[in-house]
């Protein structure tokens, strides 16, 4: 039972999530057909319109180096509504992210859904439809 | 104290108030009126439970009179920088007259954060209404909404325009704003300010009904070694309608005509 | 009643009525169910839509109740779902004329390569109409004597509808154009005119041109917990014919518009036309 609730729960944020991340004109330089996730540290956030761009630097395991990926969220309005702040992700914190890669297949990619420290962060917006 | 003007006055108030409340339908408007004024007649009646007469309906266009660049206190003089924002302050002007204003995120389409954007030379119009106080600029359509009888939050998330809350003083709207971002300037000088200042506004009807008197009261701690008043006069614009305004547009075109793209 | 074909009371005429009935039912019955095919969806692969999201929800339980006043539009408005293309009917688009629908298929290919075309939104313009009412951010309406006040949260944009005026005889063409509204009854008609064509008609990419005319018919529903909106748009260089469509707007006390600052840092404005994510 709780795991089914926690699957339900965890679908449910993961479709809101993904709406928040409202595919604005730019998102279609993303392959929403695929997903990756990417294990690092983030090394800035930015909290501004019309799209949060959070720096993650990553580890290319092949060559061992850090790499920098730029990842794109929603806006910092809808964010808030599902529970981010400003402060919700910080320089130097550790963190898993979901995202749809670039289609050019750059280093970037669009947020699905971010965890620091094995927490998710944001929740879903009250009010179902 | 009750006298006729000041009932006269309120009736007035009550009854624009009422009908400003049912916007202008069409056939059905000459029933809604006359209810409105039972309405208001009925308010009149139990006007000595009520405390002064209303406050002043100051919905409509204004523009700034005598704008200026350099902001002063209301003593005439420049407002009182400590140390370092004084050192901050000079790098600004310095900068400003090698026409180097990249200090000032104006010129790249930003809000001018307050009290600035109030003291811009572009008109504005209010939009009054019971709950909530909007300002609309022209320059850029920035809003702002100073919503009335509230608190301001204890730890928001700051922003260009911050957040206000209002309340009426008698005849004079307070307004009380902080939540301030960094980064935006008091004037087009340069004043800088940081993220404890708190701004009270005070508007103020004039008795000819035309002109606005605002004060405003700068606090904060992190920039000036005391508090400070400054002030502004705006005056009413009536059948000026503000355009659409593009800041973005505005500063592509300067781009391209500047030879860059 | 007298129909279209209608001369009331002589006997060809009842035949005539019958016969174009009987077609009429007939042809109902048969076109019924499946939409009819469209480039959009023969399969074509290049040509795929974006699927609409879900949008707004109600209102939390325990929010303010909406008031009944169907002339009262004030407070906060959402939009359920979002589509992507507006056309008559979700996944059909607007009836382009042939060289218009080229057009918008150009630039669903350019987006589906991963270079979408730039439009207004991601240079921080405002989005034009009917595009604009397609917003996926909250809508504050307020009302003043002789104006209603569209205040959108994206991008700060304004709508000022000047009530029972006529439009200006030239007026000068702008992102949002000029808007005049009056009350049919219960329903706010607002008219759009004067919009310059610098944007799209919908974030596929759908052409208008300088004759862009917009009508919205705006209706409280359910007990004003909804706000309906049947959109008809008329464009006699771009479109064949004009077209509706309906939207749902839901009533959220619980929501105040936000400050969205557009220019802060858009790192999707276009590049040599082209849109990124930079």
């Amino acid at each position: 039972m709780k795991t089914q609730q926690a699957t339900l729960a965890s679908a449910v944020l993961s479709a809101l999530l993904a709406q928040a991340v409202w595919a604005h004109h730019s998102f279609a330089t993303f392959d929403t057909a695929q997903q990756k996730t990417l294990v690092g540290t983030i090394k800035e956030v930015q909290w501004t319109n019309p799209h949060i761009w959070v720096q993650v630097l990553v580890k290319n395991d092949a060559t061992g180096e850090m790499v920098e990926w730029s990842i794109e969220g929603g806006s910092p309005n809808g964010l808030s509504r599902q529970g981010w702040r400003r402060s919700s992700l910080k320089a130097g914190d550790p963190v898993e992210i979901v995202i749809h890669p670039l289609k050019n297949g750059s280093n970037g990619g669009s947020l699905m859904k971010v965890s620091v420290n094995g927490k998710p962060i944001g929740k879903p917006p009250a009010g179902k439809g | 104290m009750r006298n006729t003007g000041g009932l006269l006055r309120t009736l007035r108030t009550l009854r624009a108030r009422a009908t400003r409340a049912l916007p202008a339908p069409g056939a059905p408007e000459a029933p809604r009126t006359l209810g409105a004024l039972v309405l208001a007649a009925l308010l009149l009646a139990a006007a000595p439970a009520m405390a002064g007469s209303g406050p002043p309906d100051l919905t409509g266009v204004w523009s700034i009179v005598g704008h200026t660049s350099t902001l002063k206190t209301i003593e005439g003089s420049l407002p009182p920088l400590n140390a370092a924002a004084r050192t901050l302050y000079e790098q600004h002007l310095a900068a400003a007259a090698r026409g180097d204003r990249s200090f000032d995120g104006v010129t790249r389409c930003l809000p001018p954060g307050l009290p600035r954007l109030m003291l811009m030379n572009e008109p504005f119009e209010i939009l009054q209404r019971q709950r909530v106080i909007y300002f609309v600029h022209q320059l850029n359509r920035l809003p702002r909404r100073a919503y009335l009888g509230e608190q301001l939050p204890e730890d928001p998330d700051p922003l260009y325009l911050g957040f206000s809350v209002a309340h009426w003083q008698g005849d004079v709207l307070v307004i009380e704003s902080s939540g301030f971002r960094e980064g935006t300037l008091l004037d087009d000088a340069g004043l800088p300010h940081s993220d404890a200042l708190h701004l009270t506004e005070r508007y103020q009807l004039g008795k000819d009904g035309r002109t606005l008197h605002a004060r405003f009261k700068i606090e904060d701690p992190k920039t000036y070694t005391h508090s400070w008043n400054a002030q502004a006069e705006y005056v009413r614009r009536p059948g000026y309608e503000i355009p659409e305004e593009v800041c973005a547009d505005q500063l592509a075109s300067k781009l391209r005509q500047n030879g860059k793209d | 009643m007298s129909g279209p074909l209608g001369q009331r009371g002589t006997k060809a005429g009842a035949c005539l009525r019958a016969f174009v009935w009987t077609l009429l039912v007939a042809g109902t019955a048969v076109a019924a169910p499946p939409a009819p095919k469209t480039l959009f969806n023969s399969g074509d692969p290049t040509l795929a839509l974006t699927p609409p999201l879900r949008g707004a929800g109600i209102a939390p339980p325990g929010s303010a109740p909406p008031n009944a006043d169907p002339h009262n539009l004030e407070g906060v408005w959402w939009l359920q779902g979002y589509e992507y293309m507006l056309g008559p009917a979700s996944g059909v688009p607007p009836p382009l004329k042939p060289e218009y629908m080229r057009i918008l298929e150009r630039r669903i290919r350019a987006k589906n390569r991963g270079t979408p075309e730039a439009d207004a939104s991601t240079q921080c313009f405002p989005h034009g109409m009917p595009r604009l009412m397609e917003s996926p951010y909250p809508i504050e309406i307020v009302q003043t004597p002789g104006r209603i006040t569209f205040l959108h949260e994206v991008a700060h944009n304004i709508r000022r509808i000047w009530m029972n005026r006529a439009h200006p005889a030239n007026p000068p063409l702008t992102f949002l154009g000029d808007s005049v509204g009056h009350w049919e009854a219960d329903t706010l008609v607002v008219d759009t005119v004067g919009l310059n064509d610098r944007t799209f008609i919908d974030d596929e990419g759908s052409s208008h041109s300088t004759r862009l005319h917009t009508i919205e018919r705006y209706r409280k529903i359910d007990g004003g917990a909804n706000l309906e909106l049947i959109m008809t748009v008329e464009d006699p260089v771009t479109l064949e014919h004009p077209y509706s469509y309906r939207r749902v707007y839901h009533w959220r006390p619980d929501i105040r518009p936000q400050e969205y600052v557009c220019e802060e840092n858009n790192r999707n404005a276009p590049i040599n036309g082209v849109t990124v994510a930079k």
